[in-house]
């Protein structure tokens, strides 16, 4: 048995396996993790920002439960912020992205401090949103974003489709 | 603004439509007293619904233009290019009103992209930039027209669908890509006519990507699934829906075809009903008691459609001049003296409401929560298809088994039954719509798309299947598109996408809300499709109000 096999991560509610299309391209089932440390002023989902709520679960068992019930292998992974419990959600992606799951992250932080502290998460990522949510900047008309200072990028390799400021 | 229930959701008041609604009040009345009684009685009782009472044995429901068997040319060769360009919508918009204030219901245009295309070179129109310009402004102005005009009766709007996506030359596609990007950048206002992209596999999948795009923002364009089960037997150009859901293709007189034809008029027969009947008298075997009183009614039905059949054959071509002055039908009517050679390709329809609270009363379960009793549902539906297919051969008419559009019964048939019975399905004040699985029954898009799969390959006479989103999917084609494929592979014969959309009379922002998002104003308009085509909330009949008020998302 190795250590990654007893990491646990805290999820908010149940995953509606129903998916979403509103959450990346595609039909995506939606993760929503427990936990956040960005806590954007104005953010629609504040329940999501206290650690201690929600339920904690085995990262594998997870895993599984998402291989198994997720037909279309396309995962959203949302918050909370899933960096705020970076190991397990980066061990997430890595079992994830074994069984060739597309996986869109969705982070309050920019994408320069994802690279710079998260690097070997990129590669596994179809997508991510990056940028905090800010009120005066909120739009609708994007798709998959809240405010207009977000972004969503689709990455290939790692790296980002258009220009992001590092 | 003061509010009213209306029987149809496309309608508002004038000088006219109240000097209409009296008379079509009388009408129905003379109609029911001039029909056998016992055809009455089930209609007043609520068995059945037989629609359009008022146009009984006076005209048919609907019709599919066959648009280029009798285009006046002659009228618009001398044009100049941009004048031959406006004459032909102007053309479209004239059959359009004259047509649709000679039949009961809708009118489509079943390659629209195709046609025009056909008409324009036909005409010699040049490609030019101006030219195009034009031809995209008098798209988007047909559509605002369409919208906005409520002239029909004094108070509707007209019943327009527009059939496109098999473009296949140069000028084609650029109809079609034009029609979706006018309707995709409209005003919220202009929410008709109703646009069918028809979806055939290695056929323009960036204009089906474009629609897609189109569809998440405004619900339309709704799809036509060219390969699915039930139609990979028809050439795809020959499909067309016609209105909310007609399909007009098997014929026993001549073509299978969508162009050129329509239907004659179609009843509902009210399931839930029959189910009540069947489990207030105890029977033992209670699905063979549901069958039995079903064919009961469905052979009164029968002899209904064949009564305004003959009613209908009995008059004159001179009764409908405008169709006889644009040959919009297969069969012409200056080649013939007798209406039956015209109307024989209609079809007659048998429709159904409610199967799924039918079920329910039966079995104290929804049918799709349970393989078993799902069985017997489709069961039950292949037992009514073959009814009709009996009567095809038979009676040698173009009968067909419609998954009925609830928009008025789902509130009447209901009522009328919560005076007689009681029960928790009543408590919502409306009926399931043909054998569509409960608004609210949260199961994936996915599901609920395999589930109602193999109704459509039994009901012939028009169907569809809807996806209640929760919000519009803006950008997600490729999401819909996954949704496509799965209807496409289940046998799906037609999706549509549902979400909520607000609009903001003030700022015009949009989305799901009681206040604006963005400016905090109260003042909101809410658009919903309703029977297949989009309306504003507060016109909606009460029937549909409280089943809007259930829908939960898949």
């Amino acid at each position: 048995m190795r250590l990654k096999d007893f990491l646990t991560i805290r999820i908010s509610k149940k995953i509606d396996y129903n998916g979403s299309l509103t959450n990346g391209p595609g039909v995506r089932v939606v993760v929503f993790l427990q936990g956040c440390n960005i806590k954007c002023k104005d953010c629609h989902n504040q329940s999501t920002w206290d650690e201690n709520y929600g339920e904690e679960l085995k990262v594998s068992d997870l895993a599984k439960e998402i291989v198994k019930r997720v037909k279309n292998k396309k995962v959203t992974i949302s918050g909370g912020e899933p960096f705020f419990q970076a190991d397990a959600t980066i061990e997430l992606v890595r079992l994830l992205f074994a069984e060739r799951f597309d996986i869109c992250l969705y982070t309050g932080k920019e994408f320069f401090e994802v690279k710079q502290n998260f690097p070997e998460v990129l590669p596994m990522l179809h997508y991510i949103k990056v940028g905090c949510f800010k009120k005066h900047l909120r739009c609708t008309t994007v798709p998959y974003i809240g405010s207009k200072n977000q972004k969503f990028l689709t990455l290939k390799d790692g790296e980002s489709n258009e220009e992001v400021n590092l | 603004m003061k509010k009213s229930i209306y029987e149809n959701a496309s309608a508002r008041d004038s000088y006219v439509s109240k000097i209409f609604k009296r008379g079509e009040k009388l009408v129905k009345n003379k109609v029911l007293k001039s029909i056998n009684c016992e055809w009455s009685r089930l209609h007043s009782l609520g068995y059945i619904h037989i629609h359009d009472l008022d146009a009984y044995g006076l005209t048919y429901n609907c019709l599919t233009f066959n648009v280029l068997n009798k285009f006046p040319y002659s009228k618009m060769h001398n044009l100049s290019d941009i004048r031959k360009i406006m004459a032909i919508f102007d053309y479209f918009k004239e059959i359009i009103s004259k047509i649709g204030n000679e039949q009961s219901g809708g009118m489509s245009f079943g390659n629209f992209d195709l046609d025009t295309a056909t008409i324009l070179k036909t005409l010699n129109v040049q490609k030019t930039e101006t030219n195009l310009e034009i031809l995209r402004s008098c798209i988007s102005s047909l559509f605002y027209w369409c919208s906005t005009i409520h002239e029909r009766m004094g108070q509707f709007s007209y019943y327009v669908t527009i059939n496109i996506g098999l473009a296949d030359s140069d000028l084609s596609r650029i109809i079609c890509r034009m029609v979706i990007e006018e309707f995709e950048k409209a005003p919220f206002y202009v929410y008709k006519p109703n646009i069918v992209f028809k979806v055939k596999t290695g056929c323009n999948a960036d204009l089906l990507t474009k629609a897609l795009l189109c569809s998440a923002k405004k619900m339309i364009p709704t799809y036509l699934l060219c390969d699915s089960t039930p139609n990979k037997k028809y050439k795809a150009v020959d499909l067309a829906i016609m209105g909310c859901r007609t399909k007009v293709v098997q014929n026993e007189h001549g073509k299978a075809t969508s162009i050129g034809r329509g239907n004659i008029g179609y009843i509902t027969i009210n399931l839930p009903r029959l189910a009540f009947e069947v489990v207030k008298e105890n029977f033992d075997d209670k699905m063979q008691a549901l069958k039995d009183k079903w064919l009961k009614i469905a052979a009164n039905t029968k002899d209904i459609l064949l009564d305004r059949y003959q009613r209908l054959i009995g008059l004159s071509t001179t009764d409908f001049p405008n169709n006889f002055a644009h040959e919009l039908w297969i069969t012409d009517f200056s080649k013939t003296k007798n209406l039956e050679d015209i109307f024989k390709n209609g079809t007659l329809s048998i429709g159904f409401i409610g199967l799924s609270e039918a079920m329910e009363i039966i079995h104290g379960e929804k049918f799709y929560m349970n393989s078993k009793k799902y069985k017997i549902a489709v069961d039950f539906v292949s037992f009514m298809r073959e009814y009709i297919n009996k009567l095809r051969v038979e009676l040698k008419m173009n009968f067909t088994l419609l998954a009925s559009s609830g928009e008025f019964i789902s509130g009447r048939f209901s009522e009328i039954d919560s005076r007689i019975y009681e029960h928790a399905i009543l408590e919502k004040n409306y009926y399931t719509n043909s054998f569509h699985i409960d608004v609210d029954s949260n199961c994936s898009a996915f599901k609920k798309i395999e589930t109602e799969a193999p109704f459509h390959n039994l009901c012939n006479g028009g169907c569809i299947s809807y996806v209640e989103l929760k919000e519009a999917p803006i950008g997600n084609a490729e999401g819909l598109k996954e949704l496509i494929d799965c209807a496409m592979q289940s046998g799906t014969n037609y999706l549509g996408f549902n979400f909520d959309k607000d609009v903001c009379k003030q700022c015009g922002e949009e989305g799901v809300f009681d206040k604006c998002d963005n400016c905090a104003c109260e003042d909101i308009i809410r658009i919903r499709r309703v029977s297949g085509y989009l309306e504003i909330l507060d016109y909606f009949t009460a029937g549909k109000q409280a089943e809007v008020k259930n829908r939960k998302k898949n």
